[in-house]
């Protein structure tokens, strides 16, 4: 086994769930995430050889996964499929109450990212994973400040669109 | 609204990455489909530019009675090669951007520059053919013509025809391709990257 192979094996077994939600974010729909999984698999691949170990290895899946969404443009023949429903759907699924278990949550958060314009699906993402500012900021390539400033923004946004959510104690 | 727990519930999600003997075959095997075909591209563009370059050279030797409308003819195609294959080593990546910032600022760049290209498709694709096209087609009139004007000018209507239908027919394409696909692309890169930049 190459060693670009063992650290594709290795970043999949600890990173792959963020190839996983960066798609699923950047591609709600099936019929295009498979597409996006493929696109980001091929560039974290094609990266190793340029990884110096500068920057921690989660830092670096996302940035390779996130700039690849980013810029990803999904295929004509997907986009022009009559009757298929876009991306940017409003949320339509009641929110989930108190008594909602986790994976209602994260569905229903799921479809209010979907929502939200590109930028900020990104910076959710990092947020809802628990990624410092610090960090996010150099993912993204903006001032640690500005990261803090349009996470509060977002997380009102959020709040705000699930007002009543909560009823519990 | 009890952010907290929706946090809580998305960070004990069972993700389903991409895993398994599978997918590192996949990424190989697509990784290896690219570099060939990246290669293949140019290598095919460069031979078969060199290939038409050398038959109207060897044609205008045995044929033609003026020879510069045949080396004219070789230099258009080996132009619309040489512009192709150059412009794709200046665009080709390099390194992986260092942040979404340069990512974004990137693919603005390249997108502007493949517009830029399929607008003027006609300047540097379209017109050297033609010239092509044209000067063969000229030359071997101005031969012919002495000999039968009847026979001269089927081969004559024939390429105005083909070249009627399909210049429009591709400048057509190019344009379609602007407008339905890479201007709403230029768009969704340019809201992200002013998106990023708004706060600083």
């Amino acid at each position: 086994m190459s060693e670009r192979e063992a650290t594709f094996r290795r970043w999949m077994k600890e990173y792959g769930g963020i190839v996983g939600k960066v798609s699923r974010v950047y591609a709600p729909r099936a019929v295009d995430r498979e597409d996006l999984t493929q696109e980001v698999l091929l560039q974290l691949w094609r990266s190793i050889e340029s990884y110096r170990g500068t920057a921690r290895e989660s830092t670096w899946v996302y940035r390779v996964a996130l700039n690849t969404a980013m810029t990803w443009q999904r295929r004509a023949r997907t986009q022009l499929r009559i009757g298929a429903p876009p991306d940017d759907l409003p949320c339509t699924r009641p929110q989930p109450d108190a008594s909602a278990s986790n994976r209602e949550r994260v569905d229903w958060l799921y479809e209010q990212i979907a929502a939200l314009p590109k930028l900020d699906r990104s910076l959710v993402l990092l947020y809802l994973d628990g990624v410092a500012y610090r960090e996010t900021a150099e993912i993204l390539g903006i001032s640690e400040s500005n990261v803090g400033v349009k996470i509060n923004r977002l997380k009102k946004r959020l709040a705000t669109r699930a007002e009543g959510v909560d009823h519990g104690p | 609204m009890d952010l907290d727990a929706f946090r809580e519930a998305w960070q004990g999600q069972e993700t389903e990455g991409p895993s398994g003997e599978e997918v590192v075959r996949m990424v190989e095997r697509k990784h290896r489909k690219l570099e060939r075909t990246v290669v293949w591209r140019d290598v095919r563009e460069s031979v078969a530019a060199l290939v038409l370059a050398a038959f109207f050279v060897v044609a205008g030797h045995h044929l033609a009675r003026h020879m510069w409308p045949w080396y004219g003819a070789a230099g258009c195609c080996l132009w619309v090669a040489a512009f192709l294959i150059v412009d794709r080593r200046i665009q080709r990546d390099g390194q992986p951007a260092a942040s979404t910032r340069e990512a974004l600022d990137r693919a603005l760049r390249q997108v502007d520059h493949q517009i830029r290209l399929l607008r003027n498709v006609f300047w540097w694709y379209l017109l050297p053919c033609l010239g092509a096209i044209a000067l063969v087609l000229g030359e071997m009139m101005s031969q012919i013509s002495r000999e039968s004007w009847g026979t001269a000018y089927a081969p004559f209507l024939f390429t105005v025809v083909l070249v009627a239908v399909l210049y429009p027919a591709i400048y057509w394409m190019n344009q379609h391709a602007v407008k339905h696909q890479l201007l709403p692309h230029k768009q969704e890169l340019a809201e992200a990257l002013h998106g990023l930049q708004e706060e600083e």
